[in-house]
């Protein structure tokens, strides 16, 4: 029977130990191998984010060859600009105009895609949504996301406390960042409604994660975030509360119960293909959950 | 996004699996992941640099180097090396996690 949980202290203590085995491994037997990675300034620990490095690279060089024919999408968006007149309606319109944007297969978009999007978002829905804010700018836009398990929004906070999808279980730790409420008796209906719609983020391999850590972290922290299916239109609010999924998942997201039991973004029964775009709304009026899930929703928000 | 030319090789679920049990944090949890993840790509390092003639190790860096998504690198070792150079790396990630798992587990 496994130790539960152990201090996370000593597994990580244990896993540098074995990192620590295999570089000297590695230095015993190919010293030349060595020198070259050195020369190379390729460290093995940062290899993924160099590799995020290398084909975010990739996209805007390409973005910035196929920038100029966007601009004539754009007008033209905006020329046909259409009122949605019922929840359903306004999802298909965004599905119809996302499928004219996005490729079929899951990556990185150049910005002028992206910019696209934005439009298409801002059209169809009236929020603001933007791949870059602040400077900052995800590994990726258009990903992968997975199922996540509730998170302890307060220490001691159980899954049997949670008022919905208790199936899906709660994890044993807090999330990336940290609790939602200081305690139980501090808990408020925003922080509430931050664990039911909540993603997590691959912050880990952003390629200034390690570097400017104390700064993107309060930026990421609690940051609100427009999750859309593209297969359907359907799209959700929510706000980053958690880091991952690991990069070998092959999932660039995590949705938590309430993201995904709306979003149904399952292309497999495992996962399914989301954009994700920051809210760019200083004042804050936009609330958290579904953006069409209903009618009354729809009308508060026309 | 962010992916390497061999993780459709590895497989994780044993240590997904086996840290969820041992309960650590979510960054905390990832951290341990990012560590495990060091030791698995000097490993498979290894491996590579053993299965490639001497005179390619550079070579084999720069390409590494310049694109570490780039499944082409198989064929690559391949071509100059190894030609089950996919069930070398899949050998040497199952034995390291299983070792990696055996030890964290053991108080």
């Amino acid at each position: 029977m496994l130790p539960y949980n152990i201090n996370s202290s000593v597994l990580i203590e244990k896993a540098r130990l074995h990192a620590e085995r295999s570089s000297k491994k590695l230095q015993r037997e190919f010293p030349h191998a060595v020198k070259k990675l050195e020369q190379l300034h390729l460290h093995l620990k940062d290899l993924r984010r160099h590799s995020a490095k290398i084909l975010s690279g990739a996209v805007i060089a390409g973005g910035l060859v196929l920038g100029t024919p966007s601009i004539a999408t754009t007008v033209t968006h905006l020329q046909h600009q259409q009122k949605a007149v019922s929840p359903a309606d306004a999802d298909q319109a965004l599905h119809d105009k996302l499928a004219a944007i996005i490729p079929k297969t899951i990556g990185p978009l150049p910005p002028s895609q992206e910019q696209d999007i934005s439009n298409s978002i801002q059209q169809t829905l009236g929020i603001k949504a933007v791949a870059a804010l602040d400077g900052n700018h995800l590994n990726t836009t258009y990903g992968r996301i997975g199922g996540e398990q509730h998170l302890p929004r307060f220490l001691g906070d159980k899954i049997s406390d949670h008022d919905a999808l208790q199936v899906k279980g709660i994890t044993a730790g807090r999330g990336a960042f940290g609790y939602f409420a200081p305690s139980r008796a501090q808990m408020t209906q925003e922080a509430e409604m931050n664990e039911k719609y909540y993603v997590a983020v691959q912050t880990l391999y952003l390629p200034n994660w390690n570097h400017d850590y104390k700064t993107l972290k309060d930026w990421y922290k609690f940051r609100k975030v427009l999750v859309v299916n593209p297969s359907t239109g359907k799209s959700v609010v929510a706000v980053v509360g958690d880091a991952g999924p690991a990069a070998w998942t092959g999932k660039h997201f995590g949705g938590s119960p309430e993201v995904m039991d709306y979003l149904k973004p399952y292309a497999n029964k495992n996962n399914g293909a989301v954009l994700l775009f920051f809210i760019d709304d200083i004042e804050n009026p936009i609330a958290l959950g579904p953006v069409n899930g209903s009618e009354v929703q729809y009308l508060a928000r026309k | 996004m962010a992916k390497l030319f061999y993780d459709h090789l590895i497989i994780w679920e044993k240590l997904t699996r086996s840290l969820e049990t041992l309960g650590a944090d979510g960054e905390e949890r990832l951290q341990i992941i990012e560590i495990i993840e060091e030791s698995l790509h000097t490993e498979i390092l290894i491996v590579v640099l053993e299965h490639l003639p001497r005179e390619k190790h550079e070579e084999f860096l720069d390409l590494f180097h310049a694109a570490p998504h780039d499944e082409s690198h198989l064929a690559y070792i391949k071509k100059h090396g190894h030609t089950d150079i996919e069930e070398k790396i899949r050998k040497k990630s199952d034995e390291l996690i299983e070792e990696i798992i055996l030890d964290l587990i053991t108080v």
